[in-house]
């Protein structure tokens, strides 16, 4: 295994890059261009047809791991048997569902010589979708109606307050408009079985989208933060191009929120905004970096690079400016590879970069 | 006995991943599965088929021929093995 | 049974690789197998016991026992538990968990009793629910225990009692209360918002022959949030000042029931239950904080009792099963049929519970469904579970059954299994018996007209 001494090791979740994409392809470009050739990148990966596997040189090797419902136990176990063969020294969480469980995990990680950048049980638990109405009132920010509902029989009540056209969100992903309460019960269904409950029933508002994309530090500093106008918006809602802005509220909101929640790792703050209105309105509090988050490193705020450096308790300089104006577009690009690839994957597990 | 015949010209890999050229399709088979699907392709009968599950794993006859019969009516239900009552 | 140098035999199978679903490798590591239980084989238990087979850990239950004084005790001068009696009666698991210096916690006369006969002193008892009959509460009386008053007819029949014992009782109230837990136990105890609480404690203010000792609340089960806790805490804390100030009267403890959060994954809940519900150092946190702000000096602090149950005793429980019958379902679905079903594992309609294969499970899994052995619908302990391939008699570990499971079972269609305890020195015991068919048979009785001779030829 080809193991030099002395570089950075990073495991990186999140490789599908799909239409509905994790942040681990963006990440590990971020850390790449931090990092140059001292840095070696474990792909973690859950399903197969992960687009980031078929990346050329992403990452020097790919691993599958268990899906987070599976359980603690697996998922630690599994992290420990890549631990033993790598030697990795930062596991980079990117994705909702696996931020319970790293965190639970992460003193046993630490242990064994990993090391990660997560917020609190607590954290999370705060900006969770349904705590975002309490969390909101207190902060005094805008955000907006949002229903929390328990049961499938919450729905038609929930509704009716909040009305039509309503967003139905489900506790870590997903999302869909519905225009009747027909629509309503065939999403709330959809998304239960996928998801569980609770979901949340939210107000859904016109106008544009602002992005956030931040890194908190764990007291309550901002280590770094670039905001983003979304310029093309797919049908599912993902902003398929964009163009970074400076817009001295959208900073101050950042400073008041990481400040409030003492956030430590990467956030994404999601904000629509009417025409012609000042005031923005908080949609979601993401527990980790955009999809876009090269965009940010891009206009010169490297805050995947600085996460890692912080995990590794190095000390940084915090962010204060960025290139307003830096634009992304996002590319349809097909790989060519083999089956061979799969096979490896699924026979054992793992496959080389 | 029933005779089996596989449906496609497949080639299970030494881990035992299986792809269908002709479909797109893949598998995976573990030994045993592997150890009855090369006997098929060798064209031994199902009679024959149990006595290499007994010999090369010790399982009791009973036993290979329940899990044999369960493991040929998933091979057909995946369209990969058809059997002909051979009365 | 694999033979000397011969490859080892697992059941033949054929997957089907669909993308977005796990592949075996994600799998195989979920399912490390559970070979033994603190260091006894389960293999061996099964041949001694038979299947399926109820084990209880001695070793758990202490160990979760004294984890919870530790963490209470080191933030809080005076905490007493009492054991939730319904939550696993079995006379072995009462008795460890009194001799780990817990009181009992009762709903019925039974229970009561139960304890009793395990030699619980009255005064070490609490005395829950809404049914005490006239007798328990004389009983209940006479021996001094802690009778935690549910309704206002109770209320008046333990005035009447007590007078015509000429004795005192030592009473509590259970308070239900809005906390932020929905749906709001109302149906139990006396109402804090609209004064029904307040009301029950000025007539046992009034009445001689009632001493007010502490104030009760259980708010719910498997509760995953500190937050009601602290709550309840801090409007108990407020009720018990408001006696201070109105009758200069200081109650002794604040019992704050049960319902912390187990590591049993709810069936809608996404992610397992260890990394989303909180710790016990979280519950404990709230709580104690809530009763220290209330105190205006250490001297002041009323003793606190909890009665937890699932999350102490749940993980000390295991149920050993083994396979039946392996079977494809009409869609080409895998099915297991096992010997255990609902009747013995009545927590799988709410719990996604851990099963693990005792053996080490080779290679691949595939999903399949989870039937027992009843002829009954109603009977499938999992819709979908990845196992690996499973011969005959194999068995299986269901995790996380300590608690509810070996009270709630049912004596249905089949008897009840043997239940042992690993004991901390490596030997196990029997604690309760397998039913027979004798056992069953001596309540009944058949009436004289329908006796063999009528009935049958
Ligand atoms: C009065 C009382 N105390 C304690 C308990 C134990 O609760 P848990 O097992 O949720 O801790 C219960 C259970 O319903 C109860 O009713």
């Amino acid at each position: 295994m080809p193991q030099a001494e002395g570089k950075l090791k990073v495991a990186v979740t999140g490789l599908n890059a799909t239409d509905n994409p994790g942040p681990g392809v963006p990440v590990i470009r971020s850390l790449r261009d931090a990092f140059g050739d001292q840095l070696e990148i474990i792909g973690l990966v859950y399903d197969t047809l992960e687009p980031g596997i078929y990346i050329p040189g992403l990452a020097n090797r790919f691993y599958q791991i268990p899906y987070p419902s599976t359980g603690l136990d697996a998922i630690l176990a599994r992290l420990l048997e890549i631990q033993a063969r790598e030697k990795y020294d930062v596991l980079f969480s990117t994705l909702d569902t696996e931020l319970y469980s790293f965190r639970k995990l992460a003193g046993e990680l630490h242990g064994h010589g990993i090391a990660t950048y997560l917020p609190e049980t607590e954290q999370l638990k705060l900006r969770g979708k349904d705590q975002l109405s309490s969390f909101c009132s207190q902060l005094q920010i805008s955000t907006p109606k949002t229903i929390v509902i328990n049961s499938p029989s919450e729905l038609n009540s929930a509704v009716n307050e909040v009305g039509f056209p309503c967003v139905v969100k489900g506790i870590f992903y997903d999302a869909g408009i519905v225009s009747t309460i027909d629509e309503a019960h065939a999403v709330m269904n959809k998304m239960r079985y996928k998801w569980g409950l609770p979901l949340i029933i939210q107000q859904c508002l016109k106008g544009d989208e602002y992005n956030v994309c931040a890194l908190g530090d764990g007291v309550g500093n901002v280590v770094g933060a670039v905001a983003m106008r979304k310029l093309y918006i797919t049908d599912k809602g993902k902003g398929w191009s964009g163009v970074t802005i400076f817009d001295k509220t959208l900073l101050e909101l950042t400073h008041k929120i990481i400040g409030a929640l003492r956030w430590k790792g990467g956030l994404e703050l999601e904000y629509i905004r009417a025409p012609g209105q000042s005031e923005y309105n908080l949609l979601e509090i993401n527990p980790r970096f955009p999809a876009w988050v090269y965009l940010a490193s891009a206009a010169g705020q490297n805050l995947p690079a600085a996460m890692v450096q912080l995990a590794r308790g190095k000390k940084i300089e915090y962010f204060s400016d960025y290139k307003v104006g830096t634009l992304f577009v996002r590319a349809a690009w097909d790989y060519i590879s083999d089956m061979s690839r799969i096979e490896s994957l699924s026979m054992t597990g793992e496959v080389n970069g | 006995m029933d005779k089996i015949t596989l449906s496609h010209d497949v080639a299970v890999s030494e881990s035992g991943f299986m792809f269908l050229p002709t479909t797109g399709e893949s598998f995976t088979v573990n030994a045993t599965g592997r150890c009855i699907i090369g006997a098929i392709q060798s064209g031994r009968s199902e009679s024959e088929t149990l006595k290499i599950l007994v010999a090369e794993f010790g399982v009791d006859e009973r036993t290979a021929e329940r899990d044999l019969r369960e493991f040929v009516s998933q091979l057909q239900r995946y369209h990969l093995a058809q059997t002909q009552d051979n009365k | 049974m694999s033979l000397g140098s011969r490859k080892r035999y697992e059941r033949p199978t054929i997957l089907k690789q669909y993308s977005g679903y796990m592949n075996k490798v994600g799998n195989r590591s979920g399912l490390a197998p559970t070979p033994d239980i603190d260091g006894v084989s389960i293999e061996k238990m099964v041949e001694q016991f038979g299947s399926p087979l109820f084990v209880m850990s001695e070793q758990a239950i202490r160990m979760a026992q004294r984890r919870a004084y530790r963490v209470f005790k080191t933030r809080y001068p005076r905490v007493q538990f009492a054991w939730s009696y319904k939550t696993n009666y079995l006379d072995a698991v009462c008795a460890t968990f009194h001799s780990e210096d817990s009181w009992a916690e009762v709903v019925s006369g039974f229970e009561y009793n139960k304890a009793r006969g395990l030699g619980v002193p009255g005064n070490r008892i609490i005395f829950n629910g809404p049914d005490k009959s006239e007798e328990d509460l004389k009983r209940a009386v006479n021996e001094d225990a802690y009778l935690h008053v549910d309704h206002f007819d109770e209320l008046y029949r333990l005035i009447s009692i007590t007078e015509s014992l000429g004795k005192t009782a030592k009473v509590a109230i259970r308070v239900n209360m809005d906390c932020g837990v929905y749906p709001l136990w109302d149906r139990f105890g006396f109402n804090l918002e609209n004064g029904e609480a307040w009301q029950a404690l000025k007539r046992i203010m009034a009445t001689p022959s009632l001493k007010l000792v502490g104030l009760h609340t259980h708010i719910g089960t498997y509760i995953m949030s500190p937050d009601p806790y602290r709550v309840a805490a801090t409007k108990l804390s407020e009720l018990a000042r408001s006696l201070q100030t109105e009758y200069g009267h200081k109650i002794e403890y604040i019992d704050l029931g049960g319902g912390f959060a187990s590591k049993n994954t709810l069936h809608g809940q996404y992610l397992p239950a260890e990394g989303v519900v909180p710790t016990i150092e979280e519950y404990a946190e709230a709580i104690t904080d809530a009763l220290m702000q209330h105190a205006t000096s250490p001297s002041e602090l009323p003793m606190l009792i909890l009665e937890t149950g699932r999350a102490l005793v749940e993980e000390a429980g295991f149920l050993i099963t083994s396979v039946i019958a392996n079977k494809r379902l009409a869609d080409g679905r895998k099915s297991l049929i096992i010997d255990a079903g609902v009747n013995l594992l009545f927590t799988s309609f709410w719990y996604r519970h851990k099963i693990t294969p005792v053996r080490d499970p080779g290679m691949v899994s595939e999903d399949a469904a989870l039937y027992g052995p009843l002829c009954m619908n109603i009977d499938m302990v999992r819709e979908s579970i990845s196992l690996p391939p499973l011969n005959l008699g194999d068995l299986l570990c269901i995790h996380h059954v300590g608690a509810y499971d070996m009270t709630q079972w049912m004596q249905f269609i089949t008897l009840r299994p043997n239940v042992v305890m690993v004991m901390q020195d490596g030997t196990v015991e029997l604690i309760r018996k397998a039913e027979t068919l004798e056992y069953i048979r001596e309540r009944e009785q058949l009436p004289r007209q329908l006796s063999k001779n009528n009935v049958v030829g």
